[in-house]
């Protein structure tokens, strides 16, 4: 037990370390990520620019770091919301039951008929690419699986007799709800969504490697790749360093989830 | 046998049903509509009369309910209307591009079966050794790896580099193993995890312990004893990870310019071309929800407990 608790501090550690490059990033940053310099074009890694630099001569390294804000910012936008909503969503449907419940249960069917990257991309294709039809398609797709832990947690939390004892004592159904059903579910919750920000990461990047998701000339790490792809003959750092700085990221994150999981989950 | 795959029909026809209606919605939300895209397409900018003109006789002024009905009508017929960028109607299109990307899929497929299936055991057989620790070091990153930026990698170091493949792919069998190894070392990650946990809670049950108490080899328990019971959980989560592949697809087969499906889309995407976005959501919920309706239905023939009716589903 001692060992879990030490790695998950480190792995905390790590991300947030990794979190606080997000941060401050703007200011870390040896560049000004958007300064373009032709002059110094498609440079190779070296001790100007640590990273090289892109086909307009922004240098690598800062847009990297820069990049982190919009990356995390746009993961834990959607995570927040479709953990939020998911729970809500299931929460109430597995707590009442009946009708609303079936309803709810054949959209969450319906939903997870389509394969979760392919129905993003379809839905960011069709309402137009862009920052906010991401979040949108993202969120559409994610928010079943909360929803249908949610629900499952709720269906037995309902028949449980501290639920009877609170309704005996006079609780609103609000209150049952937010007071004695909620706090149950949230754990489980967590740890589904701290094993979801790696996954999101990449979902994210890969919308916008595909030119889907972002706004450039705002640096995004996906885009990023995507830039970088046309220039791999001659420059392949700019698509080696941002796809690392994915990859990086996503490592901590998962290692992050696993750690917590073994800590809350006490049946793993 | 029979009672439960039609009712799983029944099912799935239900879930297609939704499928359209939804995909139908989406395209109807989406910010610029038939009439406009099909003089956008011709290289004009209609005046506003001639739009709303046109608009209406495309019917597309109508109640969303009688659209889609219509919609759907010439749907089951098979005509999902016509491709704005080729020009073809989608069905034609799919019909196209479809086995390119069931070639590469497939190929991903064999690949993770035949490389997770010895590592999940090694793992699994040789539990907390170096065999067992060296596996999951490199599962844990496979996981965490963004297929496209492997992609990029395999690109860069192996054609670009040391040129042994071409950078285009051109749907040659040689080109095939770059996309198929950038789809499939992700996956290969997930299943030997999968994998290793369901030899593990074989390992652990009592027909293992009366075989090994009986002195049957070891070889024997794990091949002919454990194999056939931990086979199912693979093939549930073979099954699952078809979306995976095809969402996959899309991406990688842009990076190696592969002629499949999601190379199409993303084209398609790029000039709003949305009947054939269209066609193509509801082909790949078809296809992943008939694969998954296929691994249901072999545990069937596959477990003899379920075949019995003892294993409720």
């Amino acid at each position: 037990m001692r060992r879990k608790w030490m790695r998950f501090f480190l792995f905390l550690f790590l991300a947030i370390l990794v979190l606080s490059v997000a941060v401050w990033g703007n200011r870390l940053a040896p560049w000004d990520p958007l300064e373009t310099d032709f002059e110094a074009k498609l440079m190779p890694p070296g001790r100007e620019h640590w990273m090289g630099t892109d086909n307009v001569g922004r240098d690598v390294f800062s847009r990297i770091l820069c990049g982190a804000r919009n990356s995390f910012a746009l993961t834990f936008l959607i995570i927040a919301l479709v953990s939020v909503l998911g729970t809500w969503i299931g929460m109430v449907s597995g707590y009442f039951g009946g009708p609303l419940d079936t309803v709810l249960m054949r959209v969450t069917d319906i939903l997870l008929a389509f394969p979760d990257t392919v129905f993003a991309i379809a839905v960011v294709g069709m309402l137009g690419p862009g920052l906010k039809n991401t979040v949108t398609a993202l969120s559409f797709v994610w928010w079943t699986k909360y929803a249908r832990m949610a629900r499952g947690l709720a269906g037995v939390i309902r028949t449980r007799d501290y639920i009877v004892q609170a309704r005996f004592g006079g609780a609103g159904t609000l209150k049952i709800l937010v007071c004695y059903v909620l706090p149950n579910i949230v754990p489980q919750v967590i740890i589904m969504a701290a094993l979801d920000v790696g996954g999101m990461m990449l979902a994210l990047a890969g919308l916008s490697f595909l030119g889907l998701a972002s706004q450039p000339p705002a640096p995004e790490w996906g885009y990023m790749l995507y830039e970088g792809k046309s220039y791999m003959q001659t420059a392949p750092w700019i698509m080696i360093f941002a796809g690392l700085a994915i990859f990086v990221t996503v490592v901590v994150f998962n290692l992050l989830g696993d750690s917590l999981r073994d800590i809350l989950d006490p049946k793993e | 046998m029979i009672k439960y795959i039609l009712r799983r029909m029944i099912q799935l026809a239900a879930v297609l049903l939704g499928v359209t209606f939804l995909t139908f919605i989406i395209t109807w939300a989406a910010p610029s509509d038939g009439a406009e895209m099909k003089y956008v397409s011709m290289g004009m900018i209609p005046s506003p009369e001639l739009l709303e003109q046109t608009r209406e006789g495309m019917g597309l002024n109508d109640p969303v309910l009688v659209q889609y009905v219509r919609w759907l009508g010439a749907a089951v017929t098979g005509d999902l209307g016509e491709s704005v960028k080729f020009g073809d109607p989608v069905l034609t299109q799919l019909a196209k591009k479809l086995p390119m990307t069931l070639k590469l899929a497939g190929a991903a497929m064999a690949v993770v079966i035949f490389v997770s299936l010895p590592l999940g055991i090694l793992t699994a057989v040789r539990k907390n050794t170096w065999a067992d620790y060296i596996v999951r070091f490199f599962s844990f990153f496979g996981v965490s790896v963004p297929n496209f930026w492997l992609g990029l990698l395999l690109m860069y170091v192996f054609a670009v580099r040391l040129g042994w493949f071409r950078v285009v792919s051109g749907g040659t069998p040689g080109g095939m193993v770059l996309p198929a190894a950038a789809l499939a070392v992700p996956m290969v990650s997930g299943f030997v995890r999968q994998i290793r946990a369901a030899f593990l809670e074989e390992l652990s049950s009592n027909y293992v312990v009366g075989a090994r108490a009986r002195g049957i080899p070891e070889r024997t328990i794990i091949l002919c004893h454990v194999l056939p019971n931990a086979v199912f959980p693979v093939i549930t989560l073979a099954g699952l990870s078809a979306g995976q592949l095809l969402g996959g697809a899309a991406i990688i087969e842009t990076i190696f310019s592969w002629q499949g499906i999601g190379n199409m889309v993303v084209e398609a995407i790029r000039v709003r071309d949305y009947p054939l976005i269209q066609g193509y959501v509801i082909w790949m919920a078809v296809i992943y929800v008939t694969v998954n309706l296929l691994v249901d239905v072999s545990y069937h023939f596959l477990d003899p407990q379920m075949r019995l009716g003892r294993r409720a589903d």
